[in-house]
């Protein structure tokens, strides 16, 4: 039986809204400082772990105060 | 042959901004990846509007040697300012109709409230005079839809 390899495509999420990858090269950090001149609340936003959905690897933006207290 | 800059400065038009990032692969070779900046997202935009700002913002990477770049540069920053200015009119044309229709919204119930404000007071009028004898303060100063209701099934039957 032939194996085929499957990539999985990235994509990016912010607040409910799926963003697509400019750039498979770039680093996942890279395209979070690249969606920031977009959206000036991802400023200091972080990066959650991706998790999988179908045949996409799903990266959550998250802003920077978001979960922080005291 | 235009410089770099030349290709640059020829698609830069006025409030245009971009930047390049220079990434050394080794070998001789370079990655340059050129983003337009088209400003940050309006808070409230549509799907639709943040898909089509993501295209227009997407980079253009292009990997060589510097030779390489520097010659098919001009073609392909060429190419790319035209998508930029083909996105960016398509998000002008957006905005103003998405203006247009809420400005239309808008007028629409200011007249329609000016059409329908003489007939409910009319219906109170006649409210008025169908239940003069019981209860008229009363019903003068309720709610005018329910007056009006009772009014025209009271001039109905």
């Amino acid at each position: 039986m032939a194996v085929s390899i499957l990539t999985l495509s990235r994509l990016f999420r912010f607040a409910g809204r799926d963003l697509p990858d400019p750039d498979p090269s770039m680093e996942p950090m890279d395209v979070l400082k690249h969606y920031a001149r977009q959206f000036p609340r991802l400023n200091g936003g972080k990066l959650i772990d991706p998790i999988n959905e179908g045949d996409s690897q799903v990266y959550e933006f998250r802003q920077g105060n978001f979960g922080d207290r005291g | 042959m235009n410089t770099f800059l030349q290709s640059v400065g020829a698609v830069l038009t006025t409030g245009l901004k971009a930047t390049v990032e220079l990434h050394g692969l080794g070998d001789g070779k370079i990655k340059l990846l050129y983003t337009p900046d088209i400003g940050p997202t309006p808070e409230k935009s549509s799907e639709a509007v943040v898909q089509l700002r993501s295209a227009i913002a997407k980079p253009m990477v292009v990997s060589g040697t510097p030779e390489e770049i520097e010659e098919a540069f001009a073609e392909l920053i060429a190419s790319k300012a035209a998508v930029v200015r083909r996105g960016l009119s398509a998000l002008d044309e957006i905005e103003r109709l998405a203006t247009k229709a809420v400005d239309e919204a808008k007028s629409k119930p200011a007249a329609k409230a000016a059409s329908t404000a003489p007939a409910v007071g009319e219906s109170e009028d006649r409210d008025d005079e169908a239940d003069s004898d019981a209860d008229s303060e009363a019903s003068g100063h309720r709610a005018p839809v329910a007056t009006e209701v009772t009014g025209n099934s009271a001039t109905n039957f």
